[in-house]
Order: C-alpha cells, then sequence, then structure tokens
C-alpha cells in the first residue's frame, strides 16, 4: 500500500529549502505568509507596506534558514524576524516617537462586548505607533519590558508609560464606541 | 470584563491573525533574493579590488621608501674638534726645530656615513701625539699602517745602533716625528669621507687664534719685562 503524505512537516521543508529546492521554499511561503502579514500589519497601518516589510522579511529568513537552530517553532522564529523588519520598517520612518510620563497609575476598563479583529485593529490604528507598537510587543507577543526596551532602544521606564498611554487612550476609544453603539440602537 | 480582558481579546485574535497575501507574494521574495545576491556579488567585487588598490598602494610605497636613502637607518658618527694646542712654552727646547713644529692634521671632518657591523667593531683608534693633541681617526687601514712604519723605526734603529755602536734620543724622536707625518699624510689620503667646511674653518680659526694668543703673550712678557726692569731702576 502507497502512502502520500498529505502534509510535510516544516522540518522536513525546511531540510529540502536549505538544499536549494525552490518548491519547499514556496510552500515554507504559501504555508506562513498569511500569518506573517497578520503580524506585520497589526504594527503597520498600511497593507501594502505590510507586505513589503513581510516580503523583506522572508527574503532574510531564507537567506538566513542555515541559523535556524530547531530549538523552537519555525513560526516563532519567523515571527520575530517580522516584528524586527516592522520595527525597522517603522524607525526608517521616523514613525516610532517616545515620551516619558511621571504618572503611570492602571484606569479601570469596562468593554461591554467581544470584539472584532477589524475593529481592534482599528482602535490599535489610531494610537500613536510608539503606544501601538509597545502595546503590541507586551501584550501580544508576550515580552517583557526590558526585552522591549532592549529592542525599541529606550528605557524600560519609557516602555511602561508607554503602555500606559496605551491603556488609557484605548480606554477612551473603547468609550467613545460604546457611545457611538448605545446611540445607533 | 476589565482591563486583562481586553488585552486578552488582542492577544488571542492578533495571535491568530491571518491575511492572504496578494498573488504576486511569492515572485517578489525570489525577485527580491535575487537582488540581494547581485548585490553581494557587487560587494564582494568591491571589496576585491578595494583589497587590490590597498595592496598594490602598499606595495609601491614600500618599493619606494625602500629605494630613498632619506629612510635608510643611519648612524651617524661625530668626531670632536680638539679645542685648543698647547702653549710652545711648556715645550723641551730641543724638539723646537722646524722638523719638530709638525702637528699632526686632526680629523675635523663631521660626517655622517652608514656603518658597517664589522666596521664598528674597530672603534676610532685614539693616537696620542707628543704635543698632547688628540686625533681621533677613523680605524679602517690604520692598524696596519702604524704597525708597518713601528716596524720601519725599529729597523732603521737597529742599523743605527749597528752601525754607530749607539742611538740618542734626538735621533729617536726625530724618526717618531717623522713616522707620525708620513702616517697623518696617509690618513689623509686614505681617508674617504668628505671634508666639511665648517670644520676645516674652526681648524683654521683655531690656528690663528693660537698665533695670536702667541704674539699677545709675547708682547705682554715682553712689556712686563720692561715693567719690572722700570720698577728696579
Amino acid at each position: 500500500m502507497k502512502i502520500i503524505a498529505l502534509h510535510t512537516s516544516d522540518e522536513t521543508l525546511i531540510k529540502k529549502a536549505l538544499r536549494n529546492d525552490s518548491k519547499a521554499e514556496q510552500s515554507l511561503f504559501n504555508r506562513h505568509a498569511p500569518k506573517m502579514l497578520g503580524v506585520c500589519r497589526s504594527y503597520i497601518k498600511d497593507l501594502h507596506y505590510a507586505e513589503d516589510v513581510m516580503i523583506q522579511g522572508f527574503t532574510k529568513a531564507f537567506e538566513n534558514l542555515d541559523k535556524f537552530r530547531h530549538e523552537g517553532s519555525f513560526e516563532g522564529w519567523l515571527r520575530r524576524i517580522m516584528i524586527r523588519e516592522a520595527v525597522d520598517f517603522l524607525r526608517s520612518r521616523r514613525q516610532l516617537y517616545f515620551s516619558d510620563i511621571e504618572e503611570a497609575e492602571t484606569v479601570p476598563i469596562q468593554p461591554e462586548s467581544d470584539y472584532d479583529i477589524e475593529i481592534l485593529q482599528w482602535l490599535m490604528d489610531n494610537l500613536p505607533n510608539g503606544y501601538k507598537t509597545v502595546m503590541i510587543l507586551y501584550s501580544v507577543e508576550g515580552y517583557s519590558h526590558k526585552e522591549i526596551a532592549k529592542m525599541l532602544d529606550i528605557t524600560e521606564s519609557t516602555s511602561k508609560s508607554q503602555l500606559f498611554k496605551a491603556r488609557k487612550l484605548l480606554q477612551q476609544q473603547l468609550a467613545t464606541l460604546s457611545k457611538k453603539e448605545n446611540g445607533s440602537r | 470584563m476589565d482591563q486583562d480582558n481586553l488585552e486578552q481579546q488582542l492577544q488571542r485574535k492578533f495571535k491568530e491573525r491571518a491575511i492572504a497575501p496578494s498573488p504576486d507574494a511569492w515572485n517578489r521574495v525570489v525577485y527580491s533574493r535575487q537582488n540581494n545576491k547581485k548585490k553581494s556579488r557587487k560587494n564582494i567585487l568591491w571589496y576585491s579590488a578595494a583589497a587590490c588598490f590597498i595592496l598594490t598602494a602598499g606595495i609601491i610605497m614600500f618599493t619606494l621608501m625602500r629605494g630613498n636613502p632619506v629612510n635608510q637607518p643611519q648612524q651617524i658618527q661625530v668626531v670632536t674638534v680638539p679645542q685648543a694646542v698647547p702653549a710652545r712654552q711648556h715645550e723641551p727646547a730641543n724638539s723646537a726645530t722646524p722638523a719638530d713644529t709638525f702637528t699632526a692634521p686632526t680629523s675635523l671632518a663631521i660626517t655622517a656615513h652608514k656603518i658597517d657591523p664589522e666596521e664598528a667593531m674597530q672603534k676610532p683608534v685614539i693616537t696620542p701625539v707628543k704635543d698632547s693633541i688628540t686625533a681621533i681617526e677613523y680605524s679602517t687601514p690604520l692598524p696596519q699602517l702604524e704597525l708597518q712604519k713601528a716596524n720601519e723605526i725599529a729597523y732603521t734603529l737597529t742599523r743605527m745602533s749597528q752601525k754607530n755602536g749607539q742611538v740618542t734620543q734626538q735621533e729617536v724622536d726625530s724618526l717618531l716625528l717623522s713616522a707620525q707625518k708620513e702616517i697623518a699624510l696617509e690618513r689623509l689620503k686614505n681617508s674617504k669621507q668628505p671634508t666639511s667646511e665648517t670644520a676645516l674653518l674652526n681648524e683654521a680659526e683655531t690656528e690663528v687664534n693660537t698665533s695670536f694668543r702667541e704674539k699677545a703673550l709675547n708682547i705682554f712678557k715682553h712689556k712686563f719685562k720692561t715693567i719690572r726692569i722700570a720698577g728696579k731702576n
């Protein structure tokens, strides 16, 4: 009985890609590109720029494929590359501004419903890039303030204050959104 | 729902989010990789060209530096000029003959030349002259010459003692002086170093000063005697 493999693992594809198998590379791309574009889009407002950054990230990933140690998942490795590329893109466009604030108290927030991803993205896009980047890195990717500070070349306290500001602005936006929703009903 | 719940929502939805890329996305990745390869090849070419240029420039510089005598390591040998010749009144009376008044020509040249390590071993020979003039000479052919002259003097003295039965001190002195004169002349002939004009001028000035001092001393002596006689009278 002949067994046809329907799903080739990342590891097998990586091994083939390391032997310059372009089909294996394309398979890896097709498998991970949508999620990676989602990662890039969460940092970059414009989808076309986000795709450019994703392509740049994949180019780097394939060029440095031999450096992947198989210690974590390939997706995680790609994700880190994409995040770095996105941060570099924002930096190159001088869109990352960080300003320190003295008080950093948490304000309670009452979201009334489970929001759609597009609404959440819209809310995040309305934040300044500095706030948004720190918030995604901390809340979505799970980086610590120390890691964020190192990555963005800022201090830990700046990272904390950016997160505080982002939360505060998000609360205000959610409140406005709730009012609009209630008014329309 | 509280603040954390909102962030949990963010985490859950953003982590699982997928956006379909444009159809030509893969082609763009391939194109980008080809461009990067071309760039890296160009960079390698540029680096190679730069390395070749630096290497060539280095070789040329090294060759030029090596051929330039200014950059060759030099050892400067300085020969000092004797300051003053002692006054003649201290000389013994019997050595005042014209033949005895010869003073060995002091080497005044201040020259710079490369010293061979072997040559450097035979350092300048200090030859004591009767008039306590110290002549510093380069030593290249000198030891043989002096030895030859010493042998000649010894031979002459032996012959004279055999012929006359004895040799006087004056004869020995005159023989030594003539030998010194010949040695000095030989040195001058053999000297390959260029003569320094400044050194020659200094030598001439020293001679002029000496004669002038002698004259002045003589006048002073004469006047002193006259004054003493006048005082006695």
